[in-house]
Order: C-alpha cells, then sequence, then structure tokens
C-alpha cells in the first residue's frame, strides 16, 4: 500500500463527522452568537424549570393554587410580596410560577393534537391527489374561513367552559394549518427521486407516506409548531379572559389579566404581570421557531 | 512580451463559515492576454467559478479574499473603492452566468430589462436605449428584434435567453467577457450554437473571453489558452494544443484520460483514484499527492510552485522542477 | 449472447395534459412519447440519447410504469406489464430497477444507507435485520463502500459515493433490468469515470441488462452496445453503437454528433451547426418531426412522418431520404 493510498484513506475518514456532534456544535454556537435566540432558549428553559417545579420554587405555593389571604389584598409590591398580591390577597408571583405548568401544557396538548390530526390529513391530500386532495381541501378550507379565536369561543360556548374544553376547542380550530402546511411540503417531496425510486422498488403507498413523505415534514412542523406554542399560548389566554377557559381559582395567566381589569388603574400590577409574562413567554416562541429554522436547514452542512 | 490584459497573482480566498474556514482559492496566479479566448477548467469545488467572481469583486459572503492582487489594465482591482468597481462591474468587464433564467427578472420584459443596463453604462434617452438593444439582438443572432423586445423571459427558449444574457453583457462594450459555464444548462446543439456565437463575437469586436467549464471538449474546441484548476490552484497553464498533446500534470492526464470520447472508442477509463481533499487550503503538501501514482518524497513536503515545460506553457509539479525530470 | 429477449416496447405512447393561460383557458397535449418500439436483449446495453424535451427520461419511466402510458405495450420477460395489477406488478418490480440522474435526492435525507439500501429488503423479503444487514454490507461492498459507511446519511457523502449507495439499493433484489437515467450527468469527471467502470464491472458479475439514458454522447458509446436517437418523442435511429457513431445516417444524429465538442483541439475539421431550437413536444411540426431544422428536408418531409425501418440487419432510420424506391 503506498504513501497515498493511506494519506487517501486518512482524509476520508477525518472528513465527514458524525452527524449528530457537527449538529450538536453548531446548535450551540448558532445560541451562543445570537442574542435573540440565546433569550428565547434561555426563556423557554425557565419556563419548563418553573413548570416542573413551581410549587417548590413560589414563595407562597398554596396561595400559587388559590388559596386566599384577603388580609393582604392589594398589597403593592415589596420584599414580602415581590410582584404585590391580587383582589383576594394571593401572591401575584407565585401565581405566576405556579400558572407556568398551565401555560406549558396547554400549547403543548393542543399543538400534539392538532399536528396529530392535520398532518396525515396534509399527507394523503398531498401524496394522493385528485378527490381526495379536493376533499381535504375544501374541509380545512371550511374551517379555515372562520377567524380562528371566534370558532374556538363557539365550540367552548357549545361545550360549556373549561380548561379541558378550552384545549379541545383550539386544537379543533388549529389542525387545518397543519394540513396545509405539510401538503404543501408533500407535494414538493412527491417529485424527489427518493420518493420515485420507493415506488420503483415497489413499496406500497402507505408506507412510502409513513416513512418516507412523513419523516421529512417534521423540520417545517417542528418549526411552525414552536411559534404556535406561542399564539396558542396567547389563544388560550384570550379564552380565559373572556371566562371561557381555565375557570378561577386557577392562577392561568390570562385569567389573571382578566380579573385584574377592573383594578387596573390603582393596583396595575395584578393585570400586568401576568400580562408580561404572556407577552415574554410567546416572544420567546416566536423567536424560538426562527432559530430552529436556521439550526435544522440541512444545507448548512454542505 | 505585452502586458497581459488581466493578471491574477496569488489570489486567496477563503470562506468563513460558522463551522470553520473553508479555503476556496489556495493561490491562483493567471493572466488573460488582450483578444484571446482563456478557458478555466476544473471539476466541481476547484475554486474555477470563485476566481471569475473575485475578479468582479462578487465573491459572496461569508467569503472574502484574504492575499493576492486582480491587475487589470495595470490597475490593481482589490484596491479600487466600491464606486469605481461598479463601474468596471458590467462595464469593462462583463460576466454571464451558467442558468440563463435565473439571470433575469421574470417580472420585467426582456427591453425594459436591456434598456435599463444600456443606460446605466452609457446613458441615453430610452429611444436610443432600445435602437442599441436591437442592434446588439441581432448581432447575437436573435430573430425580430423589436418584437423580442416586448417578450417575457418565459416566452424564450434557454438558448434564446442566453444569447440575451450574450448581448447584456456586450452593451457596455467590454473589454472582458467572463463566462460561467455559459452552456451546460443548455441542450448540445444550442450549446455549439452559443459557443460558435462567443467564439464569432471574438473575433468580430475583439471581446478577450474568460469562459469557465467543467466540459474538456468545450475548452478544446473554443479556447487558444487554458488553465486547469485543482483544489483552488492552477495546476497547469499554457496553450490549449500544449495541454492537450503533451499534458505534463498528472491531474491533467488524468481528466484527459477520464473522459470517453463519442468519436473514437476508448479501450478503458483510467478513473482517478480517491477524491478531491476536504479543506486543501491548510495542507503544506501538493495538493495533488493523495492520488497522484508519481508522488515521491518531495510532494509531501512543500507545494509546488509554477515550472516552465514549454512555450508559455507552465506546471505546477516537482517532476518537472528541474531539467533532470525524476522518473 | 443470449437471444432471449429481455424487453420489448410496442407502439409505447404517452402523452398528458398541459394547461396553459390565464385561470388554465388552454389545455394543451403533450407528447411526450410518440409511437415507440424497441427491444432490449438480456445482457447487452442500450444507449438512449437526446436533447431535452425528446422523451427519453419519460420512456423510461414508461418501462418501469412508473407512469402509466397512454397507449402501447411494455413486455417484460414475456409479460406485458400494463396488464398487470398493482399485486403482480409489485412483484415484477423487483426484477426492474432505476438509478436516477441526481444521487443526493435519490435517497431520502433522513435514511442512513444502511436504511436506503434495505428498503427493497424490507419491502419483498421477509429477512430478520441482522440477516438484512449482513446482505446490505455485501452490498456495499459489490459498489466500492464498506462498513464504515452504514450509518452514514446522503449529505455526509460526496456524489459519488450517493450514487454507488443507490446502485447497492438497485441491485439488491437481483434484479435483471436496470434503467439508469442520466447517471453521471450530476457527477465529475473523474467520479464519472469511476462509477462507469463500476456499472461494466457489475453487469458483467450479474449479468444485468441497462438501460442507458443520457444525453453525453461519450460515456453512451463507451457503455454501450446498441443506441437508439430520440428526437421529439420518436426513435429516429437505431443500431449498434460504434456504426451508428461512426457512420450517422439520420440527418438529426449527425447533427448531434458534430455539435459535441471532442475534447481534442482541432480534432474536427469541419463544424456543423444546427440551427433552430427544439420545437415543443406539445406542437410537434407536421410530417417529419425534425424537418425544421434538417438541412435535407424535402416536400415529403413536410407531409408524411416517416416510419422507422430497417435499412440493414441491425440498423434501423426514420427519414425519407433513406427509403428504398
Amino acid at each position: 500500500m503506498q504513501i497515498s493510498d493511506v494519506v487517501a484513506n486518512r482524509s476520508q475518514e477525518r472528513q465527514p463527522e458524525r452527524l449528530t456532534h457537527r449538529r450538536l456544535h453548531y446548535t450551540v454556537h448558532v445560541i451562543l452568537r445570537d442574542p435573540l435566540a440565546f433569550f428565547s432558549v434561555s426563556v423557554i428553559m425557565v419556563l419548563i424549570v418553573l413548570a416542573l417545579f413551581g410549587p417548590w420554587i413560589a414563595p407562597y405555593p398554596e396561595q400559587g393554587m388559590g388559596r386566599t389571604n384577603v388580609p393582604d389584598r392589594f398589597a403593592p409590591p415589596s420584599a414580602q410580596y415581590r410582584l404585590g398580591a391580587d383582589q383576594l390577597g394571593r401572591d401575584v408571583l407565585s401565581r405566576i410560577i405556579i400558572g407556568s405548568s398551565i401555560a406549558l401544557q396547554v400549547p403543548t396538548i393542543v399543538v400534539i393534537l392538532a399536528v396529530a390530526v392535520g398532518a396525515p390529513l396534509g399527507a394523503l391530500a398531498g401524496y394522493v391527489g385528485g378527490w381526495l386532495d379536493d376533499l381535504i381541501m375544501r374541509l380545512t378550507d371550511l374551517f379555515l374561513a372562520f377567524p380562528s379565536l371566534l370558532l374556538a369561543v363557539a365550540i367552548v360556548a357549545a361545550l360549556g367552559p373549561g380548561l379541558t374544553n378550552a384545549m379541545l376547542a383550539i386544537a379543533i380550530s388549529w389542525w387545518p394549518w397543519y394540513t396545509r402546511l405539510v401538503r404543501g411540503v408533500t407535494l414538493s417531496l412527491r417529485e424527489r427521486y427518493f420518493v420515485e425510486a420507493a415506488r420503483s422498488i415497489g413499496v406500497p403507498d402507505r408506507t412510502i407516506i409513513l416513512r418516507h413523505i412523513l419523516p421529512n415534514c417534521v423540520t417545517p412542523i417542528l418549526v411552525q409548531a414552536t411559534v404556535d406554542f406561542g399564539t396558542v399560548i396567547l389563544a388560550e389566554g384570550s379564552l380565559a379572559f373572556i371566562g371561557l377557559g381555565t375557570q378561577p381559582p386557577a392562577p392561568d395567566w390570562g385569567l389573571m389579566v382578566s380579573q385584574g381589569r377592573s383594578y387596573i388603574l390603582d393596583q396595575w400590577w395584578i393585570s400586568t404581570f401576568p400580562g408580561l409574562a404572556i407577552f415574554i413567554s410567546v416572544l420567546a416562541f416566536n423567536l424560538l421557531g426562527d432559530t430552529l429554522r436556521d439550526i435544522l436547514d440541512p444545507r448548512q452542512y454542505r | 512580451m505585452t502586458e497581459p490584459l488581466l493578471q491574477i497573482e496569488d489570489l486567496h480566498v477563503s470562506f468563513f463559515t460558522p463551522t470553520g474556514e473553508v479555503r476556496a482559492i489556495n493561490g491562483v496566479s493567471l493572466e488573460v492576454y488582450t483578444g484571446e479566448f482563456f478557458g478555466l477548467v476544473g471539476e466541481t469545488g476547484c475554486g474555477k467559478t470563485v476566481t471569475g467572481l473575485a475578479v468582479l469583486g462578487l465573491v459572496p459572503k461569508p467569503g472574502r479574499i484574504t492575499r493576492g492582487r486582480i491587475l487589470w489594465k495595470g490597475r490593481d482591482l482589490l484596491r479600487l473603492s466600491s464606486r469605481e468597481m461598479r463601474r468596471i462591474r458590467g462595464g469593462d468587464i462583463a460576466m454571464i452566468f451558467q442558468n440563463p433564467v435565473t439571470s433575469l427578472n421574470p417580472v420585467f420584459t426582456i427591453g425594459s430589462q436591456l434598456v435599463r443596463v444600456i443606460r446605466l453604462h452609457q446613458g441615453g434617452s430610452k429611444r436610443q436605449a432600445e435602437k442599441r438593444a436591437c442592434e446588439l439582438l441581432e448581432a447575437v443572432g436573435l430573430p425580430e428584434p423589436e418584437r423580442l423586445l416586448q417578450s417575457y423571459p418565459h416566452e424564450l427558449s434557454g438558448g434564446m435567453l442566453q444569447r440575451v444574457m450574450i448581448a447584456m453583457a456586450l452593451s457596455s462594450r467590454p473589454s472582458l467577457l467572463i463566462a460561467d459555464e455559459p452552456t451546460t444548462a443548455l441542450d448540445v446543439t444550442i450549446q455549439a450554437q452559443i459557443l460558435a456565437l462567443l467564439r464569432d463575437l471574438q473575433s468580430r469586436f475583439g471581446v478577450t473571453t474568460l469562459l469557465i467549464t467543467h466540459d474538456l471538449g468545450i475548452i478544446a474546441e473554443t479556447c487558444n489558452r487554458i488553465a486547469v484548476l485543482y483544489a483552488g490552484q492552477v495546476v497547469e497553464v499554457g496553450p490549449t494544443t500544449e495541454i492537450f498533446h503533451r499534458p505534463c500534470h498528472p491531474y491533467t492526464q488524468g481528466l484527459i484520460q477520464a473522459v470517453p470520447r463519442p468519436d473514437q472508442d476508448v479501450e478503458y477509463l483510467v478513473a482517478i483514484p480517491g477524491t478531491v481533499p476536504s479543506n486543501p487550503g491548510f495542507l503544506s503538501y501538493c495538493l495533488f499527492a493523495p492520488r497522484c501514482s508519481y508522488a515521491w518524497d518531495r510532494c509531501w513536503e512543500t507545494q509546488p510552485v509554477q515550472f516552465p515545460v514549454g512555450e508559455a506553457h507552465r506546471v505546477a509539479c516537482f517532476r518537472h522542477a528541474s531539467p533532470e525530470v525524476h522518473p | 449472447m443470449s437471444e432471449q429477449l429481455l424487453l420489448e416496447v410496442r407502439g409505447l405512447k404517452h402523452y398528458f395534459e398541459q394547461k396553459r393561460g390565464w385561470l388554465a383557458r388552454h389545455k394543451r397535449v403533450v407528447r411526450a412519447v410518440d409511437g415507440v418500439d424497441l427491444t432490449m436483449q438480456t445482457g447487452e446495453v442500450l444507449g438512449l440519447v437526446g436533447e431535452s424535451g425528446c422523451g427519453k427520461t419519460t420512456l423510461g419511466r414508461c418501462v418501469l410504469r412508473l407512469v402509466e402510458p397512454t397507449a402501447g405495450e411494455v413486455i417484460f420477460n414475456g409479460q406485458n406489464l400494463l396488464t398487470l395489477d398493482a399485486t403482480a406488478m409489485r412483484r415484477v418490480r423487483r426484477e426492474m430497477q432505476v438509478v436516477f440522474q441526481d444521487p443526493l435526492s435519490s435517497i431520502d435525507p433522513r435514511f442512513s444507507v444502511e436504511e436506503a439500501v434495505a428498503e427493497p429488503l424490507r419491502t419483498h423479503t421477509s429477512l430478520s435485520r441482522p440477516e438484512r444487514r449482513e446482505r446490505v454490507l455485501t452490498l456495499l461492498e459489490d459498489v466500492g463502500l464498506g462498513v464504515q459507511h452504514l450509518d452514514r446519511y446522503p449529505h455526509e457523502l460526496s456524489g459519488g459515493q450517493c450514487q454507488r449507495v443507490a446502485l447497492a439499493r438497485a441491485l439488491a433484489l437481483h434484479p435483471r433490468l436496470l434503467v439508469l437515467d442520466e447517471p453521471t450527468s450530476a457527477l465529475d469527471v473523474s467520479v464519472q469515470a469511476q462509477i462507469i467502470n463500476l456499472l461494466t464491472e457489475l453487469k458483467e458479475r450479474y449479468r444485468l441488462t441497462y438501460l442507458f439514458i443520457s444525453h453525453d454522447l461519450g460515456v453512451v458509446r463507451y457503455i454501450s452496445d446498441r443506441i437508439a436517437v430520440m428526437y421529439l418523442g420518436k426513435i429516429v435511429e437505431a443500431g449498434p453503437a460504434r456504426a451508428v457513431f461512426e457512420s450517422p445516417l439520420h440527418p438529426y444524429t449527425q447533427a448531434l454528433l458534430a455539435s459535441v465538442p471532442i475534447p481534442e483541439p482541432r480534432a474536427r475539421e469541419w463544424r456543423f451547426i444546427l440551427e433552430g431550437a427544439v420545437p415543443s413536444p406539445a406542437n410537434p411540426p407536421p410530417g417529419c418531426r425534425f424537418h425544421t431544422r434538417c438541412p435535407s428536408a424535402q416536400t415529403t418531409c413536410r407531409e408524411r412522418e416517416p416510419a422507422l425501418h430497417p435499412v440493414s440487419p441491425d440498423r434501423q432510420v426514420a427519414c425519407h431520404l433513406l427509403e428504398k424506391g
């Protein structure tokens, strides 16, 4: 074996690092470099920690759950009540912390539901085409014709207020977006050579959709889902705001904003801080979506 | 010996990506003389396109020219202000690219785009510019120029669009035309038309042409001098006939032997073993050594410079470093 | 040489509709393949050449029944594929495979090399995972790759390596016919040579038959035993590769060969440049489709379409000028 062969082999092996290592390295690099990415990832990590360990972190966890403390009602922000107390004397900070679990649970469930229903429909529509495509797309058009929040309101009004029904209602008004998204991706994937190759091998259509089409939709779905997290938080908060979502005494942020409305001029902290929590969370998810798109774009690896 | 029109000296271009520095061009030196049809040939990733872009200062971010000089009529282009460079770009030096469909804006007519370019570099009224546009379209062999001015890009075929691009490039009477794979996206019969047109324009209007391509056939038939690029370096440069009949660099030899010919029966295709190094800019030995069947100790110590081997023929290979050629 | 006909195509047509204009007002019929007959013997390489719009790619897909032909017959191994139902067709697919032009996108970017090459095995056999891996390893070795490539992904491989993976996948079920659609067009010259050598070697070893579709005449000449030249959906000339290349009979073949640049300076004394552009396959010229660009066009050429007829035992041309009588 000549020197040339040895060096050739060596350079070949050194070349492609493992996919995961390079992607991890690149991910960390992107997050550390970009201030917005850093912000969004930090906020979300904080939220997750709060949601998981809220009862141990909050200074007044029982008040967070809803126990009233009327003697201290309307207490302004102080050392004792960092963000003030609300109209029933409950510590606003604790309620925000406990409420973070609702804020994260709801979008998780809603998005999972919406994707579980919407994505397969979209893949079917895109891959099979023809009358099935028309049928599914008309159905999605029907749902999309309603302003989404209005549709959710109507559904909750029919089912009755409450957190579970609110989640169901939002999920029902959300799935069409994923159908459309996945259908678009499927249409472009269908023309790619590897799908033709699978067909030429004799892979049944059902398997092609499950093993080739849907997995390749994961990236766009993930990016969209991340941004949707923020939007769903907002939607659920809005439903709670008008009384159709979580019911008191749950520490739902939207509910807190709504209940503090009457006192907004003098005891501004009751509405403002939950509102800020919503704002920061939604912003963080939106920014995360952008960051994810940058990280997951495989063209970066060429 | 006349002064070259374009002289590239020891050009180095790097791309600073988040995952590290990629050295696309690692010391390219070549000269193009007035009136020549010069060919820059190499495979993917050899840096030929980046070289063309570097001349016009169009290297995309995150790329940057890190070393070298590009002398245009004696002036170093890398030292010019962006305003001066803009005047040269499309003016004295013009460039056409591989895919004419993406070079033109689909929303505007051919005429409006041509007229805009003409007025940008030469001024004049719209009517004058339209007249000149018609002349140019005729010069590149397009029939019914007046009607063409009203057409949209999607109404023309690839070959016609490339002729429009050539017309656009020639509108400012450039001294140099850089053509980056101008026929790769076209059919063979159309390709022949376009190449004939380029040669015809060169002889008629004296436009020096720098043709960038990976196709050895095109190079052999149209260019009078060529440079062979490998991993961002010029490995051999000289007159076309010289290089094809007496290829000195092992890579050039390998390329020629690896191309099957439509006009001859070839016994066996000799494939060059191995692949192009992934980040050649950081290597201190001859970039071709790992794949070279002649490589000896010297090749692993330093990189060769260009050694003369004949009439205007130079090779970057230690086998030709001295009168006693190592066997 | 085996005299058995592996593939016989008769009167194959593939038309499809194309909507043009605002709000799809106008529909026009594109005649991608317009009446093609051809045959292939076991073990031979048939090169299919032509420029864009000639229908060679569509023809390849019709043979594999990846698109449904509008008319005609595709008789593979004695069976007319177009009459088979889905299950029977799936079984036949084991014997005919395809390799595409763009190696990188012919493998699912989310599949590792092992998964990609094992896919045919998963679909058609009941081998267990370790058994599949064994087979995949053998196939990879056949194409010049190794165990270190098993868990690589397409974007970690070079174009040449991807194409080898595509080949390994195509060979997994021991097919008899391989349709290669521009398999080397996206590759560099040096890699192209490696792949072509590999193809030749595999053909010998596994007794394969190749339908080699390409626009690169040099490659086609090197690898093909016979070639067929297509123009606007029809075959205009067919015959042994060397004979057609050395003495082309149809004016289009002549023009094609005259237009291809030769990698040797001043190898050609004369240069015949073909005027005009290829007409649209939605609107082919009447009579002989080539007459609009043909330097020797006669009145008959404008009126009647020439049929592909034999001018010698193994050569066929579709041209009035060569018809006897």
